[in-house]
């Protein structure tokens, strides 16, 4: 929704077999989303972070970047074997990597979008989560590492002519993360060596600084470390996983939460109250709270602030994923993959639940950049039937549905919140929700009215399948007549060949009670 | 001396038979000798919460040690924020204390791979709790305190330079190389 100034228009990118379209984000005129570019070859696609540029990979090794702005097609690189590739997160440079056909080639490069000249290549022998993409950025492009053994090299994003600026040496190093926004500091995971702990430490990317790390956390049992940095760098939140459990609990391993801090201030676990693993931690977009959802099932969420300290707690349900709405105060509490599609709505600063509703088998779920409307998407190849997108407003309620045959992919075009409205107006109305009963809410297929009312419904989950009724109940009053209704005939009605028959025999035996009764009595006499 | 305390070892050792033996399995690693201490322990505490349940409610001995014996279960984190009657306390059980010894919980929190491997990091030297070093397993870890347990500064596995062994085999290797390059056809 536009307030006084200009707020660009939501997109939405989808993907399906062969080809991708972009169509106009909501509101929908006419409930049908006008395409804003048409079906296009492709083999996969991906926004910049930022939004500014998509990626397109074509068939043959073709890639292509489009302008997001105007939606033409800016530079094309033809790229032999292609593997992989990603853009940075404003944009300016694409990465890709190929399969080495000789052991001396330098099979990752970097290109420069605008120009289309390789500025950077470097040898790469094998490709994994931890490795890839090989240059990382932070998000502003303001520092640019990679990580080979035992050491970080640093770059100028500005110039990669320059080389290496720099190298950090840190022995034994797997993974690193990069603080996004501002991108000074870097987390570095160490894993378990010969007795010593695995280590996570946080170092400064400034070079004069850089001799010790400003904050370190050791622990035991941990094979992999997944980094969530705050916005304003203030600390990292990094999940340590390990993929056998120790204590016995779990088939699946076990994963702690930790916190560091960049001063200091906080090292070590996030005090939870249940046991269990964590299933998701997500910063909101502001980069003053957290919110985690941990324990066994059904899990239990709980939002804490960026000095560790419990804010608000959500509760227990079966969830495992959170989504932070991009203007801050909403959350989505959702429990997709093996859960049933729960979604719950809340609004932490009035800490209120919203609403509350179930999207089935969905595999993806995101906010749109302004924080009205939420989507949820089943895709191929992870589900091969029902892929589907779903809208839904801010308070649960389902605005619109389309069914695909098959669906690789569709996500919002990335766009900065702060170009957006609050969202106020609309939260404030929310007061008056109304909740109707299931039966009144279409099903899920036919496509609800854009709601522009304030009073919105609430939406009910499709409607409970029916009661099984063993088959000896089908002739029991009641279900005929919800099953025909008017339609019994008059006067005894219906009676099946059972029932007729205990009746007359019941009537035989009043009958011979009677003739009895009044036979003895007469016999007394 | 000696006389009384095996006596009393006895006398442990027969109220620690009459443990469960699915407690006696997990908590294993517990010296059977522990296990009748925090047995005492917990025999004193639910006595004096069975004495004063018998007094008035509104008895000021009853109130004043009552909310003493509360406060410091909670402060051991044996009781929960929730639980604040005196019925509670009756309620404890050896599992509850055996559970917030340091050994347990250093466990618990990663720090160790398993939980012999706590009791030896406890035992040497290489746990702080707060900016104290504490060396014993059976230590009391209080609610405030869990946040605060992290390896000692001057310990290898916290930051500090590395042990004895390593430095032994530093130095060795670094005699070897310098003087020992006439040697060295000699060695191996």
């Amino acid at each position: 929704m536009s307030s006084v100034q200009q707020s660009p228009a939501l997109e939405i990118l989808v993907r399906e077999p062969d080809c991708f379209s972009i169509w106009a984000g909501p509101p929908f005129p006419n409930s049908k989303p006008t395409s804003k570019l048409e079906k296009t070859p492709c083999t996969s696609t991906k926004f910049s972070e930022d939004g500014s540029k998509l990626l397109v990979t074509k068939p043959n090794g073709v890639v292509s970047i489009y302008n997001c702005k105007s939606l033409t097609e800016i530079r094309s690189f033809e790229v032999p074997n292609l593997l992989a590739s990603t853009l940075s997160p404003c944009g300016t440079y694409l990465q890709t990597f190929q399969k080495s056909s000789s052991p001396q080639e330098k099979n990752v490069m970097v290109w420069n979008v605008e120009s289309g000249v390789p500025v950077y290549q470097l040898l790469q022998k094998n490709m994994s989560k931890t490795t890839w993409p090989s240059i990382q950025f932070s998000s502003d492009e303001s520092t640019a590492c990679r990580m080979v053994t035992n050491e970080i090299h640093f770059f100028d994003p500005k110039d990669f002519s320059k080389w290496i600026i720099y190298k950090l040496r840190v022995p034994g190093v797997a993974s690193i993360g990069i603080s996004k926004a501002p991108g000074s500091y870097l987390a570095a995971f160490v894993p378990e060596a010969k007795g010593m702990p695995a280590s996570v430490q946080i170092y400064s990317c400034n070079k004069d600084l850089q001799t010790q790390p400003l904050a370190r956390r050791s622990f035991f049992r941990c094979s992999s470390v997944q980094f969530h940095w705050n916005k304003d760098s203030f600390g990292v939140l990094f999940v340590a996983q390990s993929d056998v459990d120790k204590t016995n609990q779990s088939y699946y391993g076990e994963t702690k939460l930790n916190y560091l801090t960049v001063d200091g201030s906080h090292e070590g676990l996030v005090s939870l109250k249940k046991e269990g693993p964590v299933h998701d931690v997500q910063w909101s977009i502001s980069g003053s709270e957290f919110a985690v959802v941990y324990g066994f099932m059904p899990a239990k969420a709980t939002i804490f602030d960026k000095k560790c300290k419990v804010l608000v707690e959500l509760g227990e349900g079966p969830y495992n994923t959170i989504r932070w709405n991009p203007k801050g105060r909403l959350l989505c509490l959702a429990g997709f993959g093996n859960l049933p599609g729960n979604m719950a709505f809340w609004d932490c600063s009035e800490k209120r639940l919203l609403g509350s509703t179930k999207a089935e088998c969905s595999v993806t779920s995101e906010w749109s950049p302004d924080g009205h409307y939420f989507m949820t998407a089943t895709t191929a190849p992870r589900l091969q039937i029902d892929n589907c997108v779903k809208i839904f407003h801010c308070d649960g309620s389902l605005y619109f549905t389309k069914m695909f045959d098959r669906l690789y992919q569709a996500e919002w075009k990335p766009e900065a919140p702060e170009k957006f409205g609050e969202i106020n107006g609309l939260v404030k109305s929310l007061g008056g929700l109304k909740i109707e009963e299931p039966r009144k809410q279409a099903q899920g297929l036919k496509v609800a009215q854009p709601s522009s009312s304030k009073t919105a419904n609430v939406s009910a989950p499709p409607a409970k399948p029916a009661a099984y009724r063993p088959p000896h109940a089908k002739n029991a009053a009641v279900v005929q007549q919800e099953l025909f209704g008017g339609l019994a005939a008059s006067g005894s009605g219906e009676m099946s060949k059972n029932a007729l028959r205990n009746k007359k025999r019941r009537e035989k035996q009043r009958e011979k009670k009677a003739a009895e009764a009044s036979g003895a009595g007469e016999n007394d006499n | 001396m000696g006389r009384h305390l095996r006596s009393q070892g006895v006398r442990m050792r027969r109220s620690v038979l009459m443990l469960s033996l699915s407690l006696l399995v997990s908590m294993a690693y517990v010296a059977s000798v522990s296990c009748g201490r925090v047995q005492y322990a917990l025999s004193r505490i639910r006595n004096a919460a069975r004495e004063l349940l018998t007094l008035d409610e509104k008895n000021p001995k009853r109130i004043f040690e009552g909310e003493a014996l509360l406060r410091r279960m909670k402060r051991y984190g044996l009781l929960d924020e929730g639980q604040d009657k005196l019925d509670y306390v009756l309620a404890l059980t050896v599992e509850n204390f055996l559970s917030r010894r340091l050994q347990t919980i250093v466990f618990k929190r990663g720090m160790a791979k398993s939980i012999h491997h706590a009791r030896v990091l406890i035992r040497q030297r290489h746990i702080r709790v707060g900016r104290q070093l504490v060396n014993v397993p059976s230590f009391m870890v209080r609610v405030e305190s869990e946040n605060h347990i992290g390896f000692s500064l001057t310990s290898p596995f916290g930051g500090g330079g590395p042990g004895r062994v390593k430095r032994k085999n530093q130095k060795a290797a670094a005699k070897k190389a310098a003087g020992g390059d006439g040697d060295e056809e000699d060695e191996e």
